[in-house]
């Protein structure tokens, strides 16, 4: 995140200083809307303030109560949001859910099991096929492609990429075929591998932006390895 | 900073993380005595602990707290090295 961005950037990212601080009384208002049978404005209200991680467990405890009790949540609109990723994402679901709320969503989130990446992308039977989702957020870093450094061995490197990207190719075929959903790459590249989101088929620049970020990524991929 | 300040602190926080009102934080306190203190939880914790205290803790001395008394030792340790 804090790539290229210096220490004042980070900290008003990690305090979200642009938002107003939460008010005083924030947990006694969470709890008074354990019994409101239609919460979702005021959700949403408290939502759109600067959150710490102890808040956003607060709030995103009260959103999935709520829709698990039934309430509605509108204003708040439904969105199913699987997670596919080689690291532990516990600690970041309650922080999308939540934040999620500050946009007028009503996030549910579907992480996949840790490590399962490639195992439920192409299982027509996995959790994250069977769940009905609006999105997949493929969140894997280089730790789960296998690359290794080739200093000087630019056809190595090249061979390596090649392999990461057919996995990626695999992975992403795997829910689409397994589902409605086609890939919508991130356009800014951070990493070896970036973040890659996969949506429903309302993107008519798919097929462009695919090959962009392809190339991208594996120019990415070559810089890294070499 | 005294040590009746630091568990007084110490107990606002766990109460917050925890989400109970009830709790009371003593020295003899460990992990299995307490409902949902996890290891995800415990990563909370401890970051909600840095922040208030504005201290950090390595890996290292995390791994080594056996119970609430040497977190506490440990926090005014590091409060009064950065005093």
């Amino acid at each position: 995140m804090n790539r290229g961005m210096d220490a004042a950037g980070v900290r008003l990212y990690q305090s979200l200083a642009w938002l107003p601080r939460p008010p005083a009384d924030f947990v006694a208002r969470c709890r008074a809307l354990e019994s409101e049978p239609e919460p979702g404005a005021q959700l949403q209200l408290l939502a759109s303030h600067a959150l710490d991680e102890n808040d956003l467990h607060r709030l995103a405890k009260l959103i999935t109560c709520a829709r698990n009790a039934g309430h509605p949540l509108s204003p708040l609109i439904p969105f199913r949001l699987g997670i596919l990723s080689n690291a532990t994402t516990d600690f970041i679901v309650p922080a999308l859910i939540a934040s999620a709320a500050r946009y007028g969503i009503a996030l549910e989130c579907i992480p996949a099991p840790y490590g399962q990446v490639v195992q439920e992308a192409m299982s027509a039977d996995s959790e994250i096929n069977r769940a009905q989702l609006d999105a997949v957020l493929l969140a894997v870093d280089y730790r789960g492609y296998a690359l290794s450094s080739t200093p000087g061995d630019a056809d190595a490197a090249r061979a390596i990429v090649d392999s990461a990207l057919a996995q990626l190719d695999r992975i992403r075929s795997g829910i689409g075929g397994n589902g409605r959903t086609i890939w919508l790459p991130r356009q800014r590249t951070y990493s070896a591998i970036s973040t890659e989101c996969f949506l429903e088929p309302w993107s008519a620049e798919f097929t462009n932006s695919t090959a962009v970020s392809r190339s991208a990524c594996a120019a990415a991929m070559m810089s890294y390895l070499t | 900073m005294e040590s009746s300040e630091v568990y007084s602190r110490l107990n606002d926080l766990f109460r917050n993380v925890f989400d109970n009102d009830e709790m009371i934080v003593t020295p003899e306190l460990t992990a299995s005595d307490v409902d949902g203190w996890d290891s995800l939880r415990h990563v909370r914790l401890m970051l909600t602990i840095e922040r208030a205290f504005g201290i950090k803790f390595s890996a290292y001395e995390v791994n080594k707290l056996r119970n609430v008394g040497q977190l506490a030792k440990l926090i005014q340790d590091k409060v009064g090295v950065k005093a």
